[in-house]
């Protein structure tokens, strides 16, 4: 090729690099900065920030909504937290139904959405990730940012070659260092994954936390799937909860929290604070490796002929069949047990109860489709509007 | 047809009914009275032994729940004069479980076969349950669990998941084994319990 044709491919291929660095740059920051309009029940008692519990996050990506809900009775308190690892929606969609419609009888249920606000405000477009989500609601259709499993490298860079999670010492994997549930139970001079954490330890200590709940969603080639994991102080009742919903609703397990596996919050809550930590697990197809097409459709279908393959051939910890794991399915496990797990809890400390209405449960929520259950907010008071 | 030649079919069916009931009867094997107290490990480190001590608990049937029980254990209680009678043994494997407690498959299987060898010289009943469903029947050390505990007991204890392809009721067949089969997890205490009372 001729010097001045050579010179025209380069000039050409700059400005074609250059649109799609716009496209894509316009896309990322539409992304980050989409906010997700919540309409707390009107029950809630006071919506805080998590920099109220450690002023460091304030004015931070992480700086989340804390939403307190306190009975007309005394009781014991519960921290729920959604948003963990935000590529598992049905944690968030959980959280947020139960922000929009809880009301506490006794006791006092404090909620965060996002927990690690960060992650949600970036996906895997290698992985093809969808940036967005949406679902319909009897007044339209309500969009949600798509996340990742790690906080954004835009807030936390550059990763460490070995992640030395503290305070156990323990090695883990470099990039766990933006894992929000491998940096438990954080530090206050830490990246922001682990500060966050560090808040939510506060959170926990200055609110007098009885019992955390962490959620989650599963890939079926992962063992611990369907299942509530519990550290050891919680294990009556995470056992109690597990074969309740598995006689009357769906078969959900039960697991031991390793005593020497660092950084979740099953483990570290549980050992570096008064609460009792649980953490659930629902199946996400999306999340398997074999995964076909993934687009938004699985992600709220959860059908794939490859995931059902790989069934087949005995390879998954979890059945999936035509129907797949639909989200309703996924938000309304979560309901229930969540529900189940405060009854047990009331059960077996009678002298600290916590009793709630208005959350549906599994039939309920497959039956009318999470959807129904999220206000609209251009119709709502702006006083109960939040943005996540 | 004459009256008489239809008094003797009747007499024939009747004759036939009787001894397909008595021989089905014989067929089934007598299920061992439980006697008191109870203590409870799980060969594989799942919640088994947790759930069986809750939910006999519920039926106000106490039991000792000693997840990583030895025979030592065993040994020191009846050296105390206040021995166990029954052991039983829930079988399913946990990675997790056994993450907890710091052990592999291989190591509880040695201990449940010393656990095992000492509850019989100390002439106590062994039950072998599986009460998780099949959950705790898809791989290898499910099935290392299984193999070292149900075969070598003297009540096979199910729930009707765990047994929905048959598969203990073949090992009870095969082994001569009693075997009870309960329909839900919370129905085992009251059957529990009613062994206990029989």
């Amino acid at each position: 090729m001729k010097e001045k044709g050579l010179a025209t491919v380069k000039v050409i291929a700059i400005c074609l690099s250059v649109v799609a660095m716009i496209l894509a740059g316009a896309a990322f920051y539409s992304h980050r900065t989409y906010k997700e309009p919540v309409v707390a029940s009107e029950y809630v008692t006071q919506v805080k920030k998590l920099s109220d519990y450690f002023p460091d996050l304030k004015g931070t990506v992480n700086d989340c909504n804390i939403y307190i809900f306190e009975g007309s009775e005394p009781g014991g308190t519960v921290l729920l937290i959604g948003g963990t690892h935000p590529e598992e929606p049905g944690a968030n969609l959980t959280a947020e139904l139960i922000v929009e419609n809880l009301r506490v009888k006794k006791g006092k249920v404090i909620v965060a959405i996002r927990a690690n606000r960060s992650a949600s405000t970036v996906t895997r477009p290698g992985d093809a990730y969808p940036q967005f989500y949406h679902i319909e609601t009897p007044w339209g259709v309500k969009k949600f940012r798509m996340g990742d499993r790690w906080s954004n490298p835009l807030d936390s860079w550059p990763d460490p070659e070995v992640y030395v999670h503290y305070p156990s010492r323990q090695m883990l994997a470099y990039m766990d260092i933006r894992n929000f549930n491998r940096t438990w139970p954080g530090r206050k001079n830490g990246t922001i994954t682990e500060k966050t954490n560090y808040a939510f330890m506060q959170l926990i200590e200055k609110e007098k936390v009885d019992l955390f709940i962490d959620l989650h969603e599963a890939e079926l080639e992962y063992p611990v799937i369907s299942t509530i994991v519990s550290h050891q102080r919680g294990v009556d009742i995470a056992a109690m909860t597990s074969m309740i919903l598995s006689s009357t609703e769906f078969n959900i397990g039960m697991e031991y929290s390793p005593k020497e596996l660092h950084g979740l919050s099953h483990r570290e809550v549980g050992d570096h604070s008064r609460a009792i930590s649980l953490l659930y697990e629902a199946p996400e197809p999306f999340l398997d490796r074999v995964r076909g097409i993934t687009d938004e459709r699985l992600l709220l279908t959860g059908k794939d002929p490859f995931v059902m393959k790989a069934g087949e051939f005995g390879l998954l910890y979890e059945n999936i069949d035509e129907n797949g794991w639909p989200i309703d399915v996924r938000v309304g496990r979560h309901a229930s047990t969540f529900l189940t797990t405060l009854e047990m809890w009331s059960e077996f400390h009678p002298d600290l109860p916590i009793v709630i209405e208005g959350i549906p449960r599994y039939n309920d929520v497959i039956a009318n489709g999470v959807g129904y259950y999220f206000k609209d907010p251009s119709a709502a008071p702006e006083n109960r509007v939040f943005y996540e | 047809m004459t009256h008489s030649s239809s008094t003797k079919r009747i007499s024939i069916m009747i004759c036939l009914v009787f001894f397909f009931v008595i021989f089905g009867f014989s067929e089934e094997l007598a299920l061992p009275k439980i006697e008191l107290p109870i203590v409870v490990t799980t060969c594989g480190q799942s919640p088994g032994a947790l759930k069986f001590r809750l939910v006999c608990e519920r039926a106000g049937v106490q039991s000792d729940q000693q997840d990583l029980l030895t025979a030592e254990v065993l040994r020191n209680k009846a050296a105390s004069g206040e021995g166990y009678k029954t052991l039983v043994i829930t079988t399913g494997t946990s990675l997790k479980g056994m993450g907890a407690a710091g052990v592999d498959i291989n190591f509880e299987v040695n201990r449940i076969k010393e656990v095992m060898e000492e509850a019989r010289k100390q002439g106590m009943l062994i039950i072998g349950a599986h009460i998780e469903g099949m959950a705790r029947r898809v791989d290898e050390t499910d099935a290392k669990s299984i193999e070292t505990v149900i075969p070598n007991c003297d009540l096979i204890l199910v729930i009707k998941e765990s047994n929905s392809d048959g598969f203990f009721t073949m090992i009870s067949e095969s082994k001569q084994i009693p075997i009870l089969e309960v329909e839900g997890v919370f129905d085992i205490g009251p059957a529990i319990k009613a062994l206990i009372e029989q």
